[in-house]
């Protein structure tokens, strides 16, 4: 133990000796969660994306129904409408069916949308709208189709209520369908006082009602719209209730924030492992195991050593992330603080384990580069687990990035006690156990003491 | 007493077989020299007793107890000082002199005495503060050998201390092992310097790829030689006719720009010199040398000891 104790000594005299090193150490994290801070945070709920994305639309059909689908698109806070093509001499032009699709060609866009002539089908109930797209994000492309979904939903009723009427009078049949509006129109005469019943006539169906209800009708101007709007929304109303994360102010950096941590204790600690290896070569191994020292014991003044530096920087990460984008690390600071010693313990055995494998510093850098990026990619660092098929959500959990980043979300998102917590800080615990076991049992018997 | 028993060491890397059978004991209170070339197996034999490698076979007795890497009392009986400088080259000399010395176990008041000593016997206190990689060949190697001294070892193991050492600091460093000695350490030199085997040890290992070829005090060793001596001379001072002459004393080889006469059996001294006054010779430009280490080492394996 006081062999274990005096190498640790070492190791922390060795690091405030070298001033580069200490910026380094907690400079890096700033920087890294500078970097991925400004990817992840700031556009609220486009997923992430700090500028709109931009769409091109085009009504060929010139319907008004139409035009307010197009204005509906418009006042999606992510999407910037794009309406008209560059003419001669710097002036605007209205699009044509050649000119938007050159603006996608041209790179001014990715994204355009059509509503061609007839863009309600004829023999049935449907729209059928034209999509030309270069989907080079794919996350943008999901956003943008998303957002054409529910603007389509939204202005469902007035897009369809003319195919609708239609509809209703061949089921029908003229004649019925017209005595049908008659005596309906009759009804609602008879119920108000106030009414004439030509008026009432006019406007029956569904094309008339939508009408009335929608913004196009000029009499009723802005309340018009709030009316219709208000009209349809109350058709299907969804009560929200986010359980977690509600109040964040960061919601997707503080969801990616600890597959970074565990991704960049990982690099770290697969870097300091590599300096195992030039104490070996400088020939410090054989002075220090000639002394009352074994070579567990210099295994675990290093492991110590990496593990306690790894939390260190890990804090420092969390911390920044505060100062820099408003995560809100400071009321989850004690858990994250136990979390990072369970991550950092894991990540710092893995890269012990590396050492022992390795013959040469240069291995063990290219195995840790290897395995830290398949493991970050398949345990959920990267992009959320579940956005991947099955299997690989199976394989996913036999990375200790996978668990690392599920103990990071419970103490920041969900907020949870460290009771919560303790599954996941015991598979951590197992697997950092499991692995200083093989990295032991190698050093025993490895190259890096030869 | 002997302090240090090895029966049959075997040692092999991959395919090298770095100590094959090696056998020897060591006396308390003397100065072993292990004496070969380049890839003899010192190192590894220094290397073994200091605990750092396993041998394949045979066995090491400390004191006539087995000797364990474990074991850590054990440990504390040996000091090594190892071939390549082992310190923490950021550091400066006390800080390491603090950690080595911890490790061998020392606190408190004992440890600063100790660094004291060290840094007194490495010639180092006025430095104690720099860091060593602003050290000079020698301070680092005096300061190597110093770190193996901090606790006080019975037996010091050193691995050719004197390597890229100039002649000031090598003397130096002789006259602290000699007086280590004085104390009763039992000290194991290893070295390819014949030189140095020759002037600082009490017993000589002759030792040449794994195998011990001969061990003795350096007057038993050189007895193994025939009883001649080496004349040497520059070819230049001697025309052909000279030459001719001046093999009926010997065989002659001709080594560069020098001639090298090993004598006969019957040689004199006086019919040497009488011979250069006939040939109107000056004397002083031959060297007469007496049989080395050298010799011997060539005498029985066939090649130089230094390449
Ligand atoms: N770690 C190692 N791996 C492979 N071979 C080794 C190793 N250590 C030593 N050897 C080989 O064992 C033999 C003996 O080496 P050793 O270092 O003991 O020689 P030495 O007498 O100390 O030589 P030198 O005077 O050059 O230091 C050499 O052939 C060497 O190549
Ligand atoms: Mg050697």
């Amino acid at each position: 133990m006081r062999a274990i104790l005096t190498l640790l000594q070492k190791d922390f005299i060795l690091f405030f000796r070298d001033k580069t090193a200490i910026v380094l150490t907690f400079l890096v994290p700033f920087f890294v969660i500078y970097i991925v801070g400004n990817i992840f945070s700031g556009a609220g709920d486009n997923g992430g994306l700090s500028s709109n994305i931009k769409l091109a639309a085009y009504n060929e059909s010139g319907d008004a129904a139409a035009d307010t689908f197009i204005k509906a698109l418009d006042l999606e806070e992510s999407i910037e409408l794009v309406s008209d093509a560059p003419g001669s001499d710097n002036t605007r032009v209205p699009f044509t069916r050649e000119s938007i699709r050159q603006g996608i060609v041209d790179h001014h866009y990715n994204f355009a949308l059509i509503i061609p002539k007839g863009y309600l089908k004829e023999d049935d109930i449907g729209l059928r709208l034209e999509f030309l797209s270069n989907p080079k994000n794919q996350i943008e492309a999901q956003i943008i189709n998303g957002l054409i979904q529910k603007a389509v939903f939204t202005k469902l009723p007035q897009l369809l209520a003319g195919q609708l009427d239609e509809y209703q009078k061949e089921q029908m049949g003229d004649e019925k369908y017209n005595q049908f509006l008659d005596g309906l129109a009759a009804l609602i005469t008879l119920s108000y006082d106030d009414i004439e019943y030509d008026d009432v006539r006019e406007r029956m169906g569904f094309a008339g009602l939508t009408e009335l209800l929608s913004p196009s009708d000029a009499t009723d101007g802005e309340d018009g719209e709030d009316q219709a709007s208000a009209f349809f929304e109350g058709i299907i109303e969804f009560d929200e209730d986010q359980v977690f994360g509600k109040e964040l102010k960061n919601p997707y950096l503080t969801r990616m924030i600890g597959g970074y941590a565990i991704m960049f204790l990982l690099f770290a600690t697969t870097g300091s492992a590599a300096s195992l290896f030039e104490e070996r070569n400088d020939g410090i191994f054989l002075r220090i195991l000639s002394m009352p020292a074994k070579r567990t014991h210099i295994l675990w003044s290093k492991y110590l050593f990496n593990t306690l530096l790894g939390v260190t920087q890990a804090i420092t990460l969390f911390i920044a992330s505060s100062f820099l984008f408003n995560v809100e690390v400071f009321p989850n600071l004690p858990a994250l603080f136990i979390v990072s010693i369970f991550a950092s313990a894991a990540c710092t055995a893995f890269g012990m384990l590396l050492a022992s494998i390795s013959k040469t510093p240069q291995q063990a850098q290219g195995f840790g580069t290897l395995l830290i990026i398949s493991m970050s990619a398949l345990g959920g660092a990267w992009f959320p687990l579940s956005m991947m098929g099955p299997t690989m959500q199976i394989i996913g959990k036999f990375t200790l990035v996978y668990w690392g980043v599920e103990a990071y979300l419970g103490a920041l998102w969900e907020e949870s006690g460290i009771l919560a917590l303790l599954p996941n800080l015991g598979v951590l615990a197992a697997i950092a156990a499991g692995l200083i076991a093989i990295a032991a049992w190698r050093f025993k018997t490895g190259d890096l003491f030869r | 007493m002997t302090v240090l028993t090895a029966e049959n060491l075997c040692k092999t890397f991959g395919t090298t077989r770095a100590l094959e059978d090696l056998s020897l004991s060591i006396e308390e209170g003397s100065f072993f020299g292990l004496l070969g070339p380049n890839g003899a197996g010192k190192s590894t034999f220094m290397n073994i007793v200091s605990g750092f490698l396993k041998q394949d076979s045979g066995s090491l007795a400390l004191q006539g107890e087995e000797l364990d890497p474990n074991n850590i009392e054990q440990k504390k009986l040996i000091g090594l000082s190892p071939q390549h400088i082992a310190l923490y080259k950021e550091l400066s000399a006390e800080t390491n002199l603090k950690l080595f010395g911890k490790l061998y176990g020392l606190s408190g008041k004992k440890l600063s005495q100790q660094i004291e000593y060290a840094l007194e016997v490495a010639q180092l206190s006025e430095r104690r503060k720099s860091p060593v990689k602003d050290f000079s060949g020698g301070m680092k190697r005096r300061l190597n050998i110093a770190v193996a001294l901090m606790h006080k070892p019975k037996i010091l193991l050193c691995d050719e201390p004197t390597v890229g050492v100039d002649p000031q600091s090598r003397n130096a460093i002789f006259d602290t092992l000699l007086s280590l000695k004085e104390e009763g350490m039992t000290i194991v030199y290893s070295t390819h310097y014949m030189e140095e085997a020759e002037r600082l040890c009490d017993q000589i290992a002759i030792i040449d790829v794994g195998k011990i070829l001969r061990i003795g005090t350096l007057d038993t060793l050189l007895q193994e030689l025939p009883k001649s001596n080496i004349i040497r001379a520059r070819s230049a001072s001697l025309d052909e006719a000279n030459t001719t002459t001046f093999s009926k004393f010997g065989a002659v080889t001709q080594d560069g720009s020098s001639l090298e006469l090993r004598t006969n059996e019957d040689f004199r001294l006086s019919s040497f010199f009488k011979w250069t006054e006939d040939q109107g010779l000056d004397a002083t430009d031959f060297q007469i040398a007496r049989p080395s280490l050298e010799d011997l080492f060539l005498h029985l394996t066939g090649k130089d000891l230094r390449e």
